[in-house]
């Protein structure tokens, strides 16, 4: 329930939403901190899987509630379990809803022959891990998806980092210093 | 931003391409003509007052300084709230607890790099976005840069 509230709160902000495709909670926690720390807005939702980033681009399985959601940005790591980061990335060019959404591959290392495959396969740039803001806002300034500078509405932060569809433990665990949205959360 | 050395301009205009900041960067060489665009008057009176989100200021100008730049804008109603960031080469504590007392939010010793910047903007409460490319066509220029103003 407290995930779908979090979900309403990042529609009425009207920010489109990034997605990340990430298994590995401390690299999701990396990336959410950085993001937090530049106070970069837009909502993020993070999935563990290449199946749940589908259920979450279609409105299928654990999305079938929330519906189809059309993020302004996928951010793709390679090293998943199960489906991998190539066969997600075919499934999301392969159909019409989902073929123009900017993808940023997220790999280890530059040599990883994945990396080219994801390349030919559409995905617009690819970043080494750890994903840190200036990196990442270099890429989103190559991809135009720009950035700005605005006001902050109000005392509150309108950051709603979404963390969902990972698995309970201890992934399911806001990065430590906590998020705006996890902050709201009661604490024993 | 308030700057008259062009490389230093050159430098900021690059920190913010870097941080991947897309809001317009207007530089202007002088506390005068930075008035004159803050009011909308002189070279600027076709433009009209403009209300900037944030300025940047470095402290050695010629002319009038930027304290006084700083004295002029917080006695303007209109101009009173804008955020100032105030720059400067040398940790000259005067010059920067001056700029404190004058209500500067921050001041930064030059160069400037993306985390430094990035740490400012957030105290400054101001949230970056990514928008849709439709509405963010706006990008960093110079519109009365130094040549032009000079010119």
């Amino acid at each position: 329930m407290q995930d779908a509230s979090k979900h309403d709160a990042a529609r009425i902000s009207g920010l489109q939403e990034i997605l990340m495709v990430e298994d590995s909670a401390t690299d999701a926690a990396l990336a959410l901190r950085a993001f937090k720390f530049a106070d970069f807005t837009n909502p993020v939702t993070v999935v563990a899987s290449g199946e749940l980033g589908l259920d979450y681009l279609f409105g299928t399985g654990t999305f079938t509630a929330r519906g189809a959601t059309r993020p302004h940005l996928i951010l793709l790591d390679l090293g998943l379990p199960k489906m991998s980061g190539v066969d997600f990335l075919h499934r999301v060019r392969a159909d019409g809803r989902t073929r123009d959404i900017p993808i940023v591959v997220l790999s280890l290392s530059e040599s990883n022959l994945k990396v080219k495959a994801c390349i030919q396969l559409g995905a617009e740039a690819y970043l080494v891990k750890p994903l840190n803001f200036e990196n990442f806002s270099r890429i989103t300034a190559g991809l135009k998806l720009r950035l700005t500078l605005v006001p902050r509405p109000g005392a509150g932060n309108p950051n709603g980092w979404v963390l969902s569809g990972a698995p309970a433990a201890p992934r399911a665990s806001p990065p430590r210093g906590g998020t705006p949205s996890a902050a709201g959360q009661s604490t024993p | 931003m308030v700057e008259d050395s062009a490389t230093d301009a050159d430098l900021a205009l690059r920190l913010f391409r870097r941080a991947g900041i897309a809001n317009p960067l207007t530089v202007l060489p002088s506390s005068e003509r930075a008035l004159a665009y803050l009011f909308g008057t002189g070279a600027c009176a076709k433009r009209g007052p403009v209300r900037p989100l944030l300025i940047l200021l470095d402290l050695q100008l010629p002319g009038m300084s930027g304290h006084d730049f700083l004295r002029r804008i917080r006695s303007h109603e209109s101009t009173s709230d804008i955020p100032v960031v105030s720059l400067s080469m040398t940790r000259s504590a005067p010059a920067i607890m001056m700029c404190l007392q004058l209500g500067v939010a921050e001041h930064l010793i030059k160069p400037v790099d993306v985390a430094a910047l990035l740490q400012v903007t957030r105290r400054l409460k101001l949230s970056l976005v990514m928008l849709p490319p439709e509405c963010a066509s706006a990008r960093n220029e110079r519109v009365c840069g130094p040549m032009a103003m000079q010119a």
